[in-house]
């Protein structure tokens, strides 16, 4: 039986099989549409939904995070499981608030679930390397600090590379950082970003590869 | 791939993660390159979810690894 729980938001792009091959408790994002919430995974299945709603809207959505009582849900329900400790791990801390909003569901869950010890982790970038490496480590039955640990020696060494057909979406979100400047003189071409873990930030790529056709 | 290459050495036994944002075709282009030229430990593919897609836009591709 294991006995750590691992929880990410849906920034964190873990494969569906292994979500639920792992019991990983998934919190979900939410995209803000003419005042309606839209949850990752619940109202909007799949981006293509997403991206239908956008085509026929005047306004661009914006979007939230989850509170910290959608964290403390997952908790209780990892509780129940009798698990003693819990990893939640978030999106990069630079490109939301996911990280505040988990950090304040732990404070909760310290009063309401003594029994069991959570841990909040920056992943420092958007993907679900650390959430897989922490649940595997989770499935072997590791305590919380050698959970910790795997999700640590992985954001580490990760690298996170971003291929974009357009940046106007990453530029109406507001999350071009520094790389804008670099970025808006090579539109002619597919720009590529990086998501360091040393930032956490969404930066250029130091040398972009100039062939549009060629993936990467 | 250029990227892949200069941020890892031959032989080195890679994880790789291929998220797509509603260009699955071009994703299956990139996880076969990948399984032909590197030494896999696991390729994984997901779907982008919602927020996500919102901020880095249709038919974007990110790619994430990381070496043994």
């Amino acid at each position: 039986m294991r006995k750590v729980g691992v929880v990410a938001d849906t920034a964190a792009s873990i494969p569906e099989n292994l979500i639920e091959q792992y019991g990983i408790g998934m919190v979900p994002l939410i995209t803000v549409f003419e005042d309606k919430n839209y949850r990752d995974g619940i109202e909007l299945k799949e981006a293509s939904e997403l991206f239908d709603l956008v085509y026929k809207a005047d306004k661009f959505p914006s979007s939230s995070a989850p509170s910290p009582a959608e964290y403390l849900n997952l908790y209780r329900k990892l509780a129940k499981e009798r698990v003693g400790g819990i990893l939640s791990i978030t999106i990069s801390s630079g490109l939301s608030v996911c990280f505040d909003a988990a950090t304040r569901s732990k404070q909760m869950a310290q009063k309401e679930l003594p029994g069991v010890k959570v841990e909040v982790f920056d992943s420092k970038t958007t993907v679900g390397g650390f959430g897989l490496a922490a649940a595997r480590a989770a499935a072997e039955g590791k305590d919380l600090e050698r959970v910790i640990k795997a999700a640590s020696e992985v954001r580490d060494k990760l690298h996170c590379i971003i291929l974009f057909d357009t940046l106007s979406y990453l530029a109406k979100s507001g999350r071009l950082g520094r790389g804008a400047a670099l970025m808006g003189t090579i539109l002619s071409i597919k720009p590529i970003a990086e998501v360091p873990t040393s930032t956490g930030m969404v930066e250029p790529v130091t040398r972009v590869i100039g062939d549009s056709k060629a993936p990467l | 791939m250029e990227i892949v290459r200069r941020r890892s050495k031959p032989g080195d036994k890679l994880h790789f993660l291929v998220e797509h944002t509603v260009t699955s075709e071009e994703a299956d282009k990139l996880i076969r390159m990948l399984n032909e030229e590197f030494n896999c430990a696991e390729v994984l593919s997901c779907d982008t979810k919602p927020v996500a897609a919102l901020k880095i836009g249709p038919k974007s591709i990110g790619l994430s690894f990381y070496s043994d």
